[in-house]
């Protein structure tokens, strides 16, 4: 697995590399400058390039499969689980210390303003902005934690959808029936999640799992179709997107 | 001693590619697969290293020991010709570095030469390179010489004959016959989605009194197209 990491690292650095240095110079450049609306704006390109970078990730390895890329591994002495943890671990690692880093520059900027300016004005206004953490509970410093494992749990989901759709074409299924199969299983991965999660926030109370996704309790049907229109939830309907192309452009047997 | 014995239906959607074709490949010989453009010889060979989801019944041969050498080049841009070398050491335990880098050197290509800049020649070259220098059971070669020239050939076919024994089957798909027709024992000529005729070189040579490539020629003048 470790050596999967190590190739798979190296595929993605020079992009993890520009993401990085493009977002420090745009911290960089307006240093200075004391609008409220740069912060809140920052904290969301943190946000939203680390979402981003998580999904782009998915989808290039799921567009992998259409290609001959997925042959590289093929007949390695390594096993299939072997690899796909591999790859998790390194689109986690990716968009994990992208965030961290990225968290670290954003509150170490906030705090030298805090301490030549007036933090108590940032304090008292970027209470929306989830990743500010100075001078503030134990369990806001847990932020980028929960947006990592939210980022995780997405990607996780996409994978298992993923991985139950190749294995049911695999064995013959229809696409529409597959797709409708990964559906439901995406329903009851939605329901398993939220019920571990009321029980993690009943249990350990102090850690505030109620940010990590899905952050809306559905218990019901119609819950939870309310949860399908969540953010969350046009990821897995980009996968729908990516498993209609496969299902277009794929090659099959059908006499087999 | 027989490594694979089927019989075989395949299609893709709204093509036909086999239908009940038999198929019969014994351990340790030489194989050309030859037949017209888009008559199924990369599928064939895509088929029996279970790349596509078929699954084909192999005797004598597990899985990993199947070496395929696809028609085009399918690693990471980033890597140079020895970073992806020492990847496969790294991940394919019967990979040997010292013969890659043996013949690397035959072949004049730079191990730092990045790979997307490579030609289409040398691309092909550094795939068959790989295939060969796995210590496989069974070797698939998809279309191992155009772009190639005439003293790589050689250092081909060379490469060829170093790496055969009795336990080693090679199934080569190409249309350059007389490259490989004096090293093959049989050729699997694909005449149409049902038949797959298999005929021993020296039989076409002795029989007919014609080379491979001009029996080839004469044979497919008259198949009709499926």
């Amino acid at each position: 697995m470790l050596k999967v990491i190590k190739y798979e690292l190296r595929r993605f650095v020079n992009l993890y590399i520009i993401l990085l240095a493009g977002c420090l110079i745009f911290f960089l450049l307006d240093f200075n400058k004391h609008l409220l609306m740069l912060y809140q704006l920052h904290a969301s390109i943190i946000e939203i390039i680390t979402t981003g970078l998580a999904l782009y990730l998915i989808i290039i390895y799921i567009l992998d499969d259409y290609k001959n890329k997925k042959l590289l591994y093929q007949k390695a002495s390594l096993t299939k689980t072997q690899e796909f943890l591999g790859k998790l671990f390194t689109m986690i690692m990716l968009f994990g210390s992208y965030l961290f880093i990225m968290t670290f520059v954003y509150n170490l900027k906030l705090y030298i303003l805090y301490k030549h300016h007036y933090l108590e004005y940032l304090r008292l206004n970027l209470d929306h902005t989830y990743l500010a953490l100075i001078g503030r509970d134990f369990k806001e410093w847990l932020y980028p934690l929960h947006l990592c494992l939210k980022n995780t749990y997405t990607i996780v989901t996409l994978a298992l959808m993923y991985g139950i759709f190749t294995k049911l074409r695999e064995k013959r299924y229809d696409s529409y029936n597959c797709i409708v199969i990964c559906f439901l299983i995406s329903a009851i991965i939605y329901y398993l999640s939220n019920y571990l999660v009321k029980l993690l926030d009943e249990t350990l109370p102090f850690l505030d799992f109620s940010y990590i996704t899905p952050r809306l309790r559905a218990f019901g049907l119609e819950d939870y179709l309310v949860n399908i229109l969540s953010v969350n939830s046009l990821a897995v309907v980009l996968l729908y997107f990516i498993i209609m192309i496969k299902f277009i452009t794929k090659k099959r047997s059908d006499n087999q | 001693m027989e490594i694979i014995k089927d019989t075989i239906t395949f299609m893709y959607p709204n093509k036909l590619v086999f239908e009940n074709v038999e198929i019969k490949i014994n351990q340790g010989e030489i194989y050309l697969l030859i037949g017209r453009n888009g008559c199924g010889k990369s599928t064939l060979l895509r088929l029996l290293a279970k790349i596509e989801p078929y699954q084909f019944k192999l005797h004598l041969v597990n899985e990993k020991e199947i070496s395929y050498m696809p028609s085009d080049l399918v690693y990471y841009s980033y890597m140079k010709i020895i970073d992806l070398l020492k990847f496969y050491d790294d991940t394919h335990h019967n990979f040997s570095l010292d013969f890659a880098l043996k013949y690397l050197d035959e072949f004049k290509l730079n191990p730092k030469q990045k790979i997307k800049k490579l030609s289409m020649g040398e691309q092909k070259i550094l795939n068959y390179l790989i295939c060969l220098s796995k210590n496989a059971k069974l070797y698939l070669i998809d279309e191992p010489f155009p772009y190639v020239d005439l003293l790589n050939d050689e250092i081909f076919r060379n490469m060829i004959i170093n790496r055969y024994d009795e336990t080693k089957t090679f199934i080569i798909a190409t249309h350059q016959i007389n490259e490989f027709e004096k090293l093959a024992s049989y050729c699997l000529l694909i005449k149409g989605y049902k038949t797959i005729e298999c005929l021993s070189t020296d039989e076409i040579r002795s029989t007919v009194s014609l080379s491979v490539e001009d029996y080839f020629k004469e044979v497919m003048r008259y198949v009709k197209g499926d």
